[in-house]
C-alpha cells in the first residue's frame, strides 16, 4: 500500500515537472504552430 | 447503466474535440490557441473540425526536429499518472469506433498475447526513431485515424489535395481497412497492437491515482469479466494489467471496483484494512 502511494507520488511529481518544464520552454506555442502548419 | 454512460462519454470524446464544424464548411483548419493543447486521445489535428492537437503528432514533430517533447510528454504523463489508460476506454473516438464494429455479429477471434508488444514497437520506431532519422512524421502518414478523420475528408473536399493523391494514400486506405475489418473480428486490434498513445498510457497503469481493485474472497473466477472486457483481459488475474483500458465495464461484478491508491479497504470489509484483499493485489491465476 505504501509502495503504491510512493510510486504514484513519484510518478505525479515527475509528470508535473515534465509538463511545467515544457510550458516554461514555450513548447505550447511550438505545438500550436505545428498544428497550424498542417 | 455504467456501460451506457461510457458510450455517452465516448460520443462526447468524438464530438467535442471536433467541434469546429466551420472547418468542413469552409475547407479550412482551425488555427486558434486551442490547437496548442494536446488531447489525451487519438484525434487527428489535421481533421477539418479538430480543435486540439494530437499528442502523437506533436511528439513526432519534436522528434523530427531533433528536440525533446517535454510539453506533450508531460501532458500525457500527467493524464497517465491520474487515470492510467482511462481516456482510451472512455473518450478515444477510434476506440469507440472499434467497440461499435465489434458489436457486428460474426465469427470472433482473439489477438495473440505477443501482439501487445507491437504498440511499444510502433511508439519507439514510428514515433521516435524513424522521424528522428528521416525528419518525416511517418506514424502520422500511416495513421488510420488520420486517414479516416483527415485524409478522406480532405480528398473529398479539396480538388487540389485530390490531385496530389499518390500511392501512399492507397497504402493509408489499406491500413485503415485492415483495422476496420479486423475490429469486427477481434476486440480493439488497433488499441492493443498498434496505438503508440495507448503504449504511453499503459506505462502508468500500475502507479496511477485511479486503480482497479479486486476482491479475492468473493471472486469465483467465472471469467465473465473477460467476456465484457473491451480488450479481452482477465482483470481478476492482474488488476494493474497494462492492457486494461480502465473502462470500468468489469466493475459490474461486485468483486471488482474502481478505487484510488489512497483507499486502504476498497470493499469496506471488516478486519481487512491491513489484510488480504485490502490492497490492490496483483492477482495470480487460481491453481
Amino acid at each position: 500500500m505504501k509502495f503504491k502511494i510512493l510510486a504514484f507520488l513519484l510518478t505525479a511529481a515527475a509528470s508535473v515537472t515534465l509538463l511545467a518544464f515544457g510550458l516554461f520552454r514555450g513548447e505550447f506555442v511550438k505545438a500550436l504552430v505545428n498544428g497550424a502548419l498542417l | 447503466m455504467a456501460f451506457l454512460r461510457r458510450r455517452v462519454y465516448q460520443a462526447l470524446g468524438a464530438v467535442l474535440p471536433n467541434a469546429y464544424v466551420q472547418g468542413f464548411l469552409s475547407a479550412t483548419l482551425y488555427q486558434g490557441p486551442l490547437k496548442g493543447v494536446c488531447t489525451p486521445l487519438f484525434n487527428c489535428y489535421a481533421c477539418p473540425s479538430a480543435l486540439f492537437s494530437c499528442p502523437i503528432g506533436t511528439i513526432q514533430h519534436f522528434a523530427a526536429t531533433g528536440k525533446v517533447p517535454f510539453y506533450a510528454a508531460g501532458t500525457m504523463a500527467v493524464v497517465g499518472a491520474s487515470v492510467g489508460r482511462m481516456t482510451c476506454g472512455t473518450l478515444c473516438p477510434f476506440g469507440f469506433l472499434q467497440d461499435i464494429l465489434y458489436k457486428i455479429r460474426t465469427w470472433k477471434g482473439r489477438l495473440p498475447g505477443w501482439a501487445s508488444w507491437l504498440r511499444y514497437a510502433a511508439l519507439a520506431v514510428l514515433v521516435f526513431l524513424i522521424p528522428a532519422l528521416t525528419h518525416v512524421h511517418w506514424f502520422s502518414r500511416l495513421c488510420p485515424m488520420g486517414t479516416l478523420s483527415a485524409g478522406l475528408p480532405w480528398v473529398t473536399m479539396s480538388g487540389s489535395i485530390r490531385a496530389m493523391m499518390g500511392s501512399l494514400f492507397w497504402v493509408k486506405i489499406g491500413i485503415l481497412l485492415l483495422f476496420v475489418t479486423s475490429s469486427v473480428l477481434v476486440k480493439r486490434p488497433f488499441c492493443r497492437a498498434a496505438c503508440p498513445l495507448g503504449a504511453i498510457f499503459s506505462l502508468f497503469n500500475r502507479s496511477s491515482f485511479l486503480q482497479l481493485a479486486w476482491n479475492p474472497d468473493t471472486c469465483t473466477r467465472c471469467g465473465k469479466c473477460q467476456k465484457i472486457c473491451p480488450v479481452d483481459i482477465r482483470p481478476d488475474y492482474n488488476p494493474t494489467n497494462p492492457e486494461c483500458l480502465r473502462c470500468w465495464d468489469c466493475t459490474r461484478c461486485p468483486s471488482l471496483k474502481m478505487t484510488t491508491v489512497l483507499t486502504r479497504n476498497p470493499f469496506g470489509l471488516p478486519g481487512m484494512a491491513e489484510g488480504r484483499g485490502a490492497e490492490i493485489l496483483p492477482g495470480t491465476p487460481a491453481g
